[in-house]
């Protein structure tokens, strides 16, 4: 049950912070200024014992209404499979498909522009709307977050983000909390807080042009930790739910102008899970892609 | 000696006049606080097209500047390329406005591009001139 697919649904929204190439494994930093646009696709496979498997395409959008206030939204979609013992061997369930739809809103608050770097602090609130899937049963019986798509609840999401971005080097910060409510038929995930934080350096080319803007080639070294609260099922709260995981991932950027592309692996050294016999992460893979776009042009100029 | 004077004359009489002056046009240098990638830049170009007459843009990133040319004989104001980069989240700092001899040519690989005027009618055809 560790590295279950609704956590990779919330974790995954994995975006970026404002001026420079930004984290890949948390969505709070997501650089965009006003009339722009950002939309990054990824693809994260990650393995787990139990012969758990995961695939998540996640897409973010973010939108600068202002220079200010920035808009986003986390389009989630996947599948995950798992080993499940069953009379005569072992069954494979499967479920996958559109997971919850995630928007939320964040301010610059406090932001310290220089010559060669910027600091930003922004709070963040928003709202998963439960677009994805918490139904799914096996031989009848309700599966756990593992093989959900969805919470089943109007999720509110808030956090505050921090970022320090210079020439060769970036620091990004951000605590977020979801809360997650339970549905009718006395669901729940189990709410979840995380920090994470990233390191990122510049380290291609070595010495920068004087003149120009060369494509760059970034590390991002990034640490996830999650605190999940335990599930409900069917009314009651399960053992074999929730706990403390921490990840660390490498991440290799190319950025240019108007695209940054990359990949990474994830892996995990601490899983302090609740419960006996849960499935624990092995490793995981990042890829993505990222565009930039300027808004519609509303008003013919020139 | 006398040949010699008589081809050095024909040389000088047959050498081309001086050429023009170059087109003269403006160009604006503004430095920027708070830029520290590609991303910072883009976040600024896409938003150049608001300034009229402004047709190309070098970005030098470890010096932090951006550079400005406009066509010849267009008016450039100071105050209106500040409120672009505000308005792309960063603060502008000084900005410099000189006349230059019009360049031959702009090298993408010293940082300029040319800057995507939308033209087209509609707002979705605008949309795609500046972004493809």
């Amino acid at each position: 049950m560790t590295l279950p697919l609704l956590r990779h649904l919330l974790v995954i929204t994995a975006l970026p912070g404002i001026a420079t190439a930004s984290a890949v494994t948390f969505v709070t930093s997501l650089p965009v200024a006003q009339d722009q646009i950002i939309v990054r696709f990824n693809l994260q496979p990650s393995f787990s014992t139990k012969q758990l498997r995961s695939y998540q395409f996640p897409v973010s959008v973010g939108y600068g209404l202002t220079a200010k206030l920035g808009l986003f939204a986390s389009i989630s979609q996947g599948f995950a499979s798992v080993d499940a013992a069953v009379p005569g061997g072992i069954a494979r369930p499967l479920n996958g498909g559109f997971g919850d739809l995630g928007f939320y809103a964040r301010y610059t608050l406090f932001k310290v522009d220089k010559p060669n770097s910027t600091l930003r602090i922004t709070p963040l609130a928003g709202m998963y709307l439960p677009t994805g899937d918490n139904t799914f049963t096996f031989q009848g019986k309700l599966q756990g977050k593992s093989l959900q798509t969805g919470s089943g609840t109007a999720d509110p999401y808030f956090g505050i983000a921090a970022g320090w971005n210079a020439k060769r080097f970036t620091t990004n910060f951000d605590v977020t909390y979801r809360l997650n409510p339970l549905t009718g038929t006395n669901f729940s995930p189990g709410s979840e807080l995380r920090a994470d934080g990233q390191a990122e350096v510049k380290f291609w080319p070595i010495r920068m042009p004087e003149e120009g803007l060369p494509l760059t080639a970034n590390l991002s070294l990034e640490s996830n930790y999650y605190v999940n609260a335990k599930d409900h099922l069917a009314g009651t709260i399960s053992p074999n739910s929730g706990g403390k995981v921490f990840r660390e991932s490498a991440i290799l950027q190319l950025s240019s102008l108007r695209w940054q592309v990359g990949g990474g692996i994830q892996m995990p050294f601490l899983q302090d899970l609740n419960g006996t016999g849960r499935s624990k992460q092995k490793l995981g893979y990042i890829l993505f892609f990222e565009y930039y776009l300027a808004a519609p042009v509303w008003r013919k100029h020139g | 000696m006398v040949r010699a004077v008589l081809l050095m004359a024909l040389a000088v009489c047959v050498a081309p006049a001086e050429a023009p002056a170059a087109d003269s046009i403006s160009r604006a240098v503004a430095h920027l606080n708070g830029v520290t990638s590609a991303r910072g830049f883009f976040n600024i170009t896409v938003r150049l097209y608001q300034l009229e007459g402004v047709e190309w843009a070098k970005y030098d990133l470890v010096r932090s500047l951006i550079t400005l040319d406009f066509k010849p004989g267009q008016a450039v104001d100071e105050k209106e390329i500040r409120a672009v980069i505000a308005g792309a989240g960063y603060k502008p700092g000084p900005i410099a406005i000189n006349a230059v001899p019009k360049p031959e040519n702009y090298d993408h690989k010293l940082g300029w591009n040319k800057i995507r005027r939308p033209t087209a009618k509609n707002a979705v055809g605008r949309w795609f001139q500046v972004n493809f």
